[in-house]
């Protein structure tokens, strides 16, 4: 069922003249080419959607023949299906200020197949595997390149993978035509970008759908592997689990944010780039971004609690979490790869102390402290090295979490050590002085504080997502 | 120590500040004395050696062909030890045929008689195996799976008990030379990257250029009896690899003097 990565099957690089000055020429074809490696080989027909922006092809005999076709040669149901979200996706992308794919009849050679005309082809065929395509076909010979292409989706859409042949249409259709979206920015995006992204935008316009919720899995499973780390072998689902990312930016800013990253991304050298610059448009440091992703990937699954963090965080799996000894010392070292993140969960039974140290021959990753138990206290900490922090019972559960930005790889080291304190000199805790900290600050469940701060950063956004 | 709220204030923008103060950085706590004994400290978690490896010649290859992976098998290895001849069952099916790629190698010590606590990338990086295994893998600690220098060459046509000596030419044994100077894989005839038990069945009769047959299962050439040499630690094994089923491999090997 996971969808094909886009390929380009364009031969862009390799044009030696292009027939349209601008162009990229390519040897593009579409399945009602003979020469298609999965060509229709019969005649197709064709469904234009009433909204005017794509054409659905089909055919009615042979291998790729959608099913539910009537008798007197009736539009089967799945291209009916197909045309209707076809326009509402392409409605949803101009309302959330995306562009929309380049048109194809406006890019293409006069002698290349656009399907007829500047609407947006989908070509339903019989996938073997996988469910869906966007193959860029000709890109500007600007730089970065754009692309204008052509989608294919399964032919029947059996309801073997997802809940209903409905929802399956709108996973897919809107998952592709966002492929076709990032080609109109630039046709070289990263993999853990463009399928994150494309998950993510799944549930931006279909939040009733729970594909985008089992892709995040991917990530969760492995939350201490960076986030844009290449693909490792042919089946590894990692890419679009990385769509939580581009939904924690929605969360937090509104899907505009993922429009003013695509922008930039259109003009500068790298998505992380883009990504960096944008972040420091909001954050005081891209890497705070980065600590606060990881605090809301720690409240999910069994961890997410009432209104807090993602809107009910507990669809989502729920990262790794190691134990930390509340009565006795501890050295607790971990990698933290570049854009990752570790988790640590410590239970404090007796007076503690904490300490972020250097490891040595690595920088030092970010630490965040969370007191999750019931005593007042002022949000988060941010730890650095060579502070040290007091931790009691009454803070319990107590939640690390060290992150790391999109720079270079770290290590988290961090000494836990049981307090003894010297009578001589009155104990202080150091969370109860002057000079800084939210009024709104109080006591609260697990991470109160933490969602109360962040609360107000929520404030005004809808929760889109009933189940 | 800095409290966070401070870039909270930053994102949520002078219009929602209210109630912020104007420092956030926070005095020390004082007074500190704490168990600081070594003995008494407990370590958790640990600091892998990934980076290390993607700095080696094809390391970010090796990394992402096998691919590599970062857990530690919890795979079931049985091994007994009679008259100096050793006998395995060694569980190499973890994830199955679909899953194995995101499953790590089980790697085994033949002079230790047991099975390695390491996961792939400690591996690669590590004289503490002789071995690993994954489905009908087998690599060798050498070339570019390891620092080991283990060499490997086979004996065919013969029986466990035959083989009784180091065979002497050096032009016989192989490594797992597994990347080209590019670092491109050489690759067997179904796409897994080359080690020395391929190089040394490349004329293997089923045309698997592997130490197994295929046709109809996968199943080892009677008769082929494998010598690994570990020259640095100065010792040779002679390996039999006995049966496999669906991943789990018999095996039996003794030092050889």
């Amino acid at each position: 069922m996971q969808r094909y990565a886009q390929q380009r099957i364009v031969a862009a690089a390799l044009a030696a003249a292009a027939l349209v000055v601008g162009v990229s020429e390519a040897q593009a074809l579409r399945p009602t080419n003979p020469g298609h490696p999965q060509s229709y080989g019969v005649e197709a027909r064709y469904l234009d959607s009433t909204g005017g922006h794509v054409r659905v092809w089909y055919v009615t005999e042979g291998e790729h023949r959608s099913p539910r076709v009537a008798e007197d040669g009736e539009t089967p149901e799945i291209a009916d299906m197909v045309a209707e979200v076809g326009d509402d996706v392409f409605e949803a992308m101009a309302t959330h200020g995306f562009r929309l794919p380049l048109v194809d009849s406006e890019l293409y050679p006069t002698s290349a197949d656009d399907g007829g005309d500047g609407r947006f082809d989908i070509y339903l065929i019989n996938f073997e595997a996988g469910d869906g395509q966007f193959v860029p076909e000709y890109c500007t010979s600007e730089s970065p390149e754009r692309c204008a292409g052509y989608a294919m989706l399964d032919h029947a859409f059996m309801p073997l993978y997802y809940p209903s042949r409905e929802l399956a249409v709108k996973i897919v259709v809107s998952h592709e035509i966002f492929h076709a979206v990032q080609a109109a920015y630039r046709a070289d995006w990263p993999g853990w970008a463009s399928e994150g992204s494309a998950s993510w935008y799944e549930e931006l316009v279909y939040p009733e759908q729970d594909d985008f919720e089992r892709l995040t899995g991917y990530y969760f499973e492995d939350s201490a592997r960076s986030l844009n780390d290449r693909a490792r072998g042919p089946s590894d689902g990692f890419s679009y689990g990385a769509g939580i990312f581009f939904y924690f930016l929605d969360v937090v800013f509104g899907p505009e944010m993922i429009v003013a990253v695509a922008e930039r991304f259109a003009t500068s050298e790298t998505i992380e780039d883009a990504l960096q610059a944008e972040l420091l448009d909001n954050f005081s440091e891209a890497d705070d971004a980065v600590e606060l992703f990881a605090i809301y990937n720690l409240f999910t699954g069994e961890l997410a609690g009432e209104g807090e963090g993602y809107p009910q965080a507990e669809r989502f799996a729920g990262v790794e979490v190691v134990e930390l000894p509340g009565d006795g010392a501890f050295n607790w070292e971990q990698n933290v790869d570049a854009f990752s993140a570790r988790f640590a969960r410590w239970e404090v039974t007796v007076p503690m102390t904490l300490t972020p140290v250097e490891a040595e021959g690595w920088p030092a990753a970010r630490l965040a402290l969370i007191r999750g138990g019931q005593q007042e206290n002022d949000g988060y900490e941010s730890l650095e090295v060579g502070d040290t922090v007091e931790v009691g019972p009454e803070d319990s559960p107590v939640y690390l979490v060290a992150s790391q930005g999109l720079e270079e790889d770290a290590v988290i080291s961090a000494q836990g050590r049981v307090l003894r304190e010297d009578p001589q000199v009155p104990s202080n805790d150091g969370r109860d002085e002057e000079g800084g900290g939210c009024s709104q600050a109080g006591s609260g469940s697990t991470s109160g504080v933490v969602w109360a701060l962040l609360g107000l950063c929520l404030m005004g956004r809808r929760v889109r997502r009933k189940r | 120590m800095k409290l966070k709220y401070a870039w909270m204030c930053a994102v949520l923008g002078a219009g929602l500040m209210v109630g912020c103060g104007e420092s956030s950085e926070q005095e020390e706590p004082t007074v500190i004395e704490t168990d600081a004994g070594d003995e008494d400290v407990e370590q958790i978690g640990e600091v892998d050696d990934r980076d290390a490896l993607a700095e080696l010649p094809c390391g970010e290859e090796m990394l992402a062909d096998w691919p590599l992976q970062e857990e530690v098998s919890d795979a079931s290895v049985e091994i007994t030890e009679e008259g100096g001849v050793f006998t395995a069952t060694l569980d190499a099916s973890a994830g199955g045929t679909q899953g194995a790629a995101s499953n790590p190698f089980v790697y085994l010590n033949l002079t230790t008689g047991e099975k390695a606590e390491l996961n792939d990338v400690e591996a690669a990086l590590s004289e503490g195996w002789h071995l690993g295994f994954k489905r009908f893998i087998i690599r060798s600690n050498s070339g570019d799976s390891g620092p080991g220098g283990v060499l490997v060459t086979k004996v065919s046509n013969t029986t466990f008990e035959e083989v009784d000596s180091v065979p002497g030419n050096p032009e016989a044994y192989r490594t797992d030379d597994t990347y080209d100077a590019s670092c491109t894989p050489e690759l067997d005839p179904i796409g897994t990257p080359m080690t020395a038990f391929n190089y040394l069945n490349l004329d293997n009769p089923s045309g698997s250029q592997s130490w197994y047959s295929y046709g109809g299962g996968i199943s080892p050439v009677a008769g082929d009896v494998y010598v690994v040499r570990d020259p640095e630690a100065g010792v040779a094994y002679k390996l039999e690899i006995t049966g496999w089923s669906d991943g789990e491999f018999e095996l039996r090997w003794a030092e050889l003097n």
